[in-house]
């Protein structure tokens, strides 16, 4: 990936440290947001994303690293001087002041003049809607109006990044829906750089340019949705993204394509990965949606054997249960269509599954960044020099 | 804190707030001046009094007293209890004022109480007190005829005296370079000793002294004067340090060096300053009388007229002076006390002395003008 | 909460009955004794026990002599600087306790709370000890030559200043406490976020935030001191005359209890108007702020 902006990163995480305690909550992270762009942190509660958001914010100070924003070092920086906004995860809105009041009150902190300070209220207000509640306070709005207002709050002050802990958490299905439609088409809007923090990796895939993936205070993988979801280079990844089937085992052959023998002695053909060595214990993933039942004329580069256990309708697809011989089960899903082969997938029935060598992702047993990913993000990361 | 700090605070929170504290038994006499001929007589049987005949068969049991702090002497109690088999239990207050909320609130169960002169007018008049039934009480007949049918109880309707004193102020001869002699003194060297004055919390002691320095009478019921007085009062008031009845502590340690107060207090500080010096004014002040009187409803009347003749005995009064430093007001006591406190003219103050002492006579008019002047001293 | 539910719901089922030992309360120590309070006030005294009850104003009247109207003013001063005073310490206190003291919170609470313990006569007088100009305080600022002179500052004002602000500051910090730990963290971390430096973060919103707490805390503590008796007559040797001494002056000394009562009943109206203003500025939260703070 050669492809750089020009100019220095909105915002840039150089090897930041921050422990608790005993606890070390962020290990070592370094990340490089571009100017406009929407980077979301994803990972299981307790990986350290809401932390690595309060070190940009200033909430926190790191033990070690540097954080710069627009090519300032902004590591010693107090957060009330930070070109950063935040919206909370509870939206932490002012209850004692108004609509008006909670979205002015960066504003009238500013140096701008009552000219500029009310032109971009009324078009902060504007942005989200709220010109009819401007005079309510929050406990009188509904759960999206407050998002809305904390959008407003932290928009108007145009940040160089937006900081988003959570912002949706607090929301029932269908609204988060709508307002991951509407932030994203904000974002796209207003062009400031968002960074996001979430626990929802289907809201991560649908929002973000790039996504990190942590754990453990690491991030684990950086990528585009695409890359993350179908490039997984660590079986955690493989994991939290998506669903997916592992197989075990130890590494044969490597080169164009990586071969890889699990403990019941089947041999599996998988894409080509550098970081695997002959002899490494790895796990192959394969997505359920990539796996086929084998019919006699075309047959992929690896077929199992197994007994189709259940079947379950999901509505625009079905999900079958495979048992294979070595009491390993894989989850295969199809699209609902009728078909003339539709027999083969009867319950209790013996049946050939495959995928292709293109399907199969060796990825590291090792909770850590791999060094294919993160040779390449290092590449971004440093830039030309 | 330090053992001197907990000696301190102990000395404060014992400390009553009234003139009546404990003194030290035998402690060596202060103003003991020459000393004089002491008639050396049989003690025994020679109370000169007739002793009560209690009629036995009427006699309670019990008896409650209801009295200002260690009044009296610690052995006076045992000796009546013995003598007569009654059992006695005694309860405490701080101020006459005090009592008298009390009484006057409705208090149950006392017998004897032993309120100060214009207090029993007071309380009199209230009702709060029993009339009393002089043949029982014999011995009223070794009282000094000067003790009785005062005018704040005619004909001692309500109340026996029990001892007397002075109030006048003492000072630190040591730390104040003039020896004073009267309230002209006092008031004249207050802006010298600034802030090392102490006075009484209470208004007519205060008013008093002021009016008996502008040549007035202590129990001036003139607004005019009583205006005089206020003002030199509030003259006064600045130099103050601390507006007290318990001024033991401040002046023994020499935080203050001059105190309006009563008489026994000034021999208590003696005890351990004994340049400390009691001066009866030159132009006169008040004496007062504190007397026993017996509660209305009482539950024990018997053993309390017994209790009041029996007081009356000049060795009874003598053990109680030895202890209190205050006068006694029998006949013939000086054969049991101590030389150095008969010949003591702050325990027993000269006839020439006397002639100039005024009695407090309490009407509601002389305390709301008293009241008035203090709170604008106090407000000053 | 789900204790006050419960309370509520259990008071909608039983009858009122449940009320009567409230009521009753109230009543027997409450509303009779101002019942004799206003109709004493209304009395005039005619001798040392005779009171002559009726509608005389006169003691109404008598309060608006300069002499009374300046012991009320003074009572007030020391009360509102007592409040703020107590205010002043109690609040960084309060605020230290709800959001730094972790692990210590329960021992520093346990410190605050152990003075009451004491008698307040007691606790009081062992200022005399620390205040005293040969005292420790007295000692110790001269050896730092903070002063040249012995520390002269017991039987004044501004002992009774210290007395007061000592008795009643767990008064003032229990309220301020609860009001405080119950903000909600994220909002300061907003308002520095918004731009806003510290100290404008604590005027625009932990102050507005906090304010229910705050003027519970001065109530709470401002009643007391507007009544104070033993400080003044301890600390101040007696030569700072307060409502409360009036008080107790005009009822055991003068034998006025018309006029007693008329000076009380002045405090109550005082008192009142405070309350009022509470109520105004803290509004409906004021039962619920009361409520936690005792």
């Amino acid at each position: 990936m050669g492809l750089q902006t020009k100019g220095p990163a909105d915002l840039e995480l150089r090897g930041v440290v921050k422990t608790f305690g005993s606890t070390l909550a962020v290990d070592h992270v370094s990340a490089s947001i571009r100017p406009g762009e929407f980077y979301s942190l994803l990972g299981p509660s307790g990986c350290g994303k809401t932390t690595t958001l309060r070190l940009v914010a200033g909430f926190e100070r790191p033990d070690a690293g540097n954080i710069l924003l627009a090519g300032d070092d902004i590591t010693a920086t107090p957060p009330e001087r930070r070109k950063v906004n935040t919206v909370f995860q509870h939206y932490a809105l002012f209850p004692h002041l108004t609509v008006e009041d909670n979205v002015a009150y960066g504003l009238r902190h500013s140096k701008l003049n009552k000219e500029d300070v009310s032109e971009r209220l009324e078009r902060g207000l504007a942005t989200v809607r709220l010109n009819e509640l401007r005079h309510r306070h929050p406990r009188e709005l509904s759960g999206g109006q407050q998002q809305r207002v904390a959008l407003a709050r932290a928009l108007v002050n145009e940040p160089t990044v937006l900081l988003l802990d959570e912002p949706l958490a607090a929301l029932d299905l269908k609204l988060r829906k709508a307002m991951q439609h509407e932030l994203k088409k904000l974002q796209e809007r207003v062009g400031i750089s968002f960074v996001y923090v979430t626990h929802d990796q289907e809201e991560a895939l649908t929002l973000s340019d790039r996504i990190a993936v942590m754990n453990d205070g690491r991030i684990l993988q950086e990528g585009t949705p695409s890359e993350i979801y179908e490039r997984p280079t660590t079986r955690f990844v493989a994991d939290f993204i998506g669903e997916t089937n592992f197989f075990e085992g130890l590494v044969e052959d490597t080169g164009a394509v990586t071969v890889v023998r699990t403990k019941s002695g089947a041999q599996l053909r998988c894409a080509g990965v550098s970081f695997a060595q002959q002899g490494d214990e790895v796990t192959v993933s394969v997505r359920p949606e990539s796996i086929v039942a084998v019919t006699g004329q075309s047959r992929p580069a690896n077929v199992l054997e197994g007994i189709l256990q259940r079947t379950t309708y999901l509505g625009d697809s079905l999900q079958h249960h495979v048992m294979l011989a070595d009491k390993t089960e894989v989850s295969i899903k199809r699209q609902s269509v009728s078909g003339a082969s539709e027999d083969q997938w009867r319950v209790g029935a013996r049946i050939e599954i495959g995928w292709s060598e293109a399907d199969a992702l060796v990825v590291s047993n090792e909770n850590v960044a791999v060094a294919d990913a993160e040779a390449r993000r290092l590449v971004e990361v440093e830039g030309p020099a | 804190m330090s053992d001197l700090d907990r000696e301190r605070l102990r000395a404060m929170l014992d400390q009553p707030i009234t003139r009546r504290g404990a003194m030290a038994v035998g402690a060596a006499a202060l103003f003991a001046a020459c000393a004089k001929e002491v008639k050396v007589g049989p003690a025994a049987n020679n109370s000169g009094g007739v002793q009560a005949t209690p009629t036995t068969s009427a006699l309670e049991s019990d008896l409650s007293i209801y009295n200002w702090a260690q009044y009296v002497s610690p052995k006076t109690y045992p000796a009546f209890e013995k003598e007569f088999n009654v059992k006695i239990t005694e309860d405490n207050y701080a101020s006459n004022e005090d009592a008298l909320a009390k009484l006057q609130a409705g208090a149950k169960g006392y017998d004897v109480v032993a309120p100060t002169g214009y207090m029993v007018q007071i309380m009199g008049q209230a009702g709060l007190l029993y009339e009393l039934d002089k043949s029982q009480l014999p011995n009223l007949a070794n009282v000094e005829s000067r003790f009785l049918d005062l005018p704040f109880d005619p004909g001692n309707k309500y109340s026996v005296p029990k001892d007397y004193g002075t109030t006048g102020f003492g000072y630190r001869s040591d730390l104040v370079d003039e020896e004073m002699k009267s309230w002209e003194d006092f008031y004249r060297l207050a802006s010298k000793y600034s802030g090392r004055y102490t006075v009484l919390d209470s208004p007519p002691e205060v008013v008093g002294s002021a009016l008996k320095m502008l040549g007035y009478s202590y129990n001036s019921v003139d607004p005019k004067e009583i205006e005089e007085a206020t003002k030199e009062i509030i003259g006064l008031k600045p130099h103050i340090r601390k507006i007290t009845s318990s001024m033991r502590e401040i002046l023994t340690s020499g935080e203050a060096y001059v105190s309006l107060t009563w008489n026994g207090e000034i021999g208590y500080v003696a005890l351990d300053a004994p340049d400390a010096r009691y001066v009866v004014p030159a132009e006169g002040t008040e004496i007062w009388l504190d007397n026993w009187a017996i509660v209305a409803g009482a539950p024990h009347p018997n053993a309390a007229h017994a209790y009041l003749n029996w007081h009356l005995q000049p060795k009874v009064q003598a053990r109680d002076t030895e202890y209190h430093y205050y006068g006694a007001v029998v006949e013939g006591e000086e054969q049991y006390l101590d030389p150095a406190i008969a010949n003591d003219p702050a325990v027993y103050p000269s006839a020439e002395t006397e002639a100039k002492l005024e009695v407090a006579e309490a009407t509601p008019e002389w305390t709301k003008l008293r009241n008035e002047a203090w709170t604008k001293f106090k407000a000053a | 909460m789900g204790g006050r539910g419960r309370t509520q719901r259990s008071a909608v089922a039983e009858p009122r009955l449940l009320l009567l030992p409230a009521w009753g309360w109230f009543v027997v120590f409450f509303f009779i004794p101002l019942g004799y309070m206003v109709v004493y006030s209304f009395g005039i005294n005619t001798g040392f026990f005779t009171v002559q009850f009726g509608l005389h104003t006169d003691q109404y009247a008598r309060l608006w002599d300069p002499i009374y109207l300046n012991i009320y003013k003074n009572t007030f001063f020391l009360a509102a600087t007592g409040t703020a005073g107590c205010l002043l310490i109690g609040y960084p206190f309060a605020y230290f306790l709800a959001t730094r003291a972790g692990k210590h919170r329960n021992l520093l609470f346990f410190l605050v709370i152990v003075p009451f313990w004491t008698s307040l006569l007691i606790r009081t007088y062992s200022w005399i000890l620390i205040l005293n100009e040969k005292g420790p305080l007295s000692e110790l600022l001269q050896r730092l030559h903070v002063i040249s002179k012995p520390l002269d500052i017991l039987y004044t004002n501004s002992a009774v200043l210290i007395g007061v602000v000592y008795d009643y500051l767990p008064l003032m910090i229990f309220p301020l406490y609860v009001a405080i730990e119950r903000m909600d963290r994220s909002l300061i971390e907003a308002s520095r976020d918004l731009g806003a430096g510290r100290l404008r973060t604590f005027r625009k919103v932990t102050i507005p935030l906090t304010l229910p707490g705050i003027m519970t805390g001065c109530l709470l503590t401002f009643i007391p001191m507007m009544g104070e008796y033993v400080v003044p007559t301890i600390l101040g040797g007696a030569k700072s005359f307060l409502v409360g001494s009036l008080v107790a002056n005009e009822i055991l000394t003068a034998i006025d209890w018309p006029f007693g009562a008329a000076v009380s009943m002045g405090l109550v109206i005082v008192l009142l108007i405070a309350i009022t203003l509470y109520l105004k500025v803290v509004g409906g939260k004021a039962e619920e702020n009361l409520g936690a703070a005792l």
